[in-house]
C-alpha cells in the first residue's frame, strides 16, 4: 500500500488507541462488575494505558517518519482532516448527550451504577470513541481517495 | 459530481512527467495526484488551474465534468 506520511500517522493512532483502549475499557467493566471501581484502581489503569500509548505512538512516529518522506498539508489532507473533525465532533456530542439523558433517566432506577468514577469513565469512553472516529474517518478518507 | 482528466495522457505527452515531479510542480503530494488522476478527489479551482497551467493548455482541455 502506497500511504502518505499523514495516512501512516493516522493508522498508528487508529491502531495504538484501539490496542490500548480497548483492553483498558474492558478491565473498567471487570471492576465495575465485581464492585471493585474505585478511583486508585482506575488511576493506575489509566495512566499506564495513557503511558502505553505515548511510547507505542512515539515509537511508531519515529519509524514512519525515517521510513517516509514527508511533506507539507496539501488541500486534500485538509479537506479529509475536516471532515474527521466534524465526525469526531459529532460523536462526542452525542456520546456525551447520551451520558446525560442516561444519567437523568438511569440514576433514579439504579442509583448504585452512579459514580463519579464510573461517570468519570463514561466521558472518557466518549473522548476516545470520538478518537476513533476522527482517526478511522481520516484513514477511510485517506483510502478512499477522498 | 465526477470529474474526468486527461492529465495520465498529457504527464506521457510531456516528456513521460512523474506523478512525483508533476505534484511537486503544483504542491501536493503524489498520493494526491494520484487520487486526482484517479478521479477519486476533485482538486479545487485554484490546484486544477496550476495543474493545468503546467501542461499549458486551457482548463477544459485537462478536466472535463461528466454528468450523472
Amino acid at each position: 500500500m502506497d500511504m502518505s506520511f499523514r495516512e501512516k500517522s493516522a493508522w498508528a493512532c487508529l491502531v495504538t488507541t484501539g490496542v490500548v483502549f480497548v483492553p483498558y475499557f474492558a478491565f473498567i467493566a471487570q471492576l465495575a462488575s465485581n464492585g471493585e471501581l474505585i478511583l486508585p484502581r482506575v488511576v493506575v489503569a489509566f495512566v499506564a494505558a495513557v503511558l502505553a500509548q505515548i511510547v507505542l505512538v512515539s515509537v511508531y512516529m519515529m519509524v514512519i517518519a525515517l521510513r517516509t518522506r514527508q511533506e507539507p498539508r496539501d488541500e486534500r489532507d485538509t479537506a479529509i482532516e475536516s471532515r474527521a473533525f466534524r465526525w469526531a465532533h459529532w460523536t462526542l456530542v452525542i456520546a456525551l448527550w447520551l451520558l446525560v439523558l442516561g444519567g437523568v433517566f438511569l440514576a433514579p432506577v439504579f442509583p448504585q451504577l452512579i459514580s463519579v468514577v464510573f461517570v468519570g469513565q463514561l466521558a472518557l469512553l466518549s473522548f476516545v470513541l470520538s478518537e476513533l472516529v476522527h482517526y478511522g474517518t481520516l484513514v477511510h478518507g485517506y483510502r478512499r481517495g477522498y | 459530481m465526477p470529474i474526468r482528466n486527461n492529465i495520465r495522457k498529457l504527464r506521457f505527452e510531456h516528456g513521460e512527467l512523474t506523478q512525483q515531479a508533476l505534484a511537486e510542480k503544483v504542491g501536493v503530494t503524489r498520493q494526491t495526484l494520484i487520487a486526482i488522476e484517479a478521479a477519486k478527489y476533485s482538486p479545487t479551482l485554484e490546484l486544477a488551474f496550476r495543474i493545468a497551467a503546467i501542461f499549458g493548455k486551457p482548463l477544459d482541455e485537462v478536466f472535463q465534468h461528466e454528468p450523472e
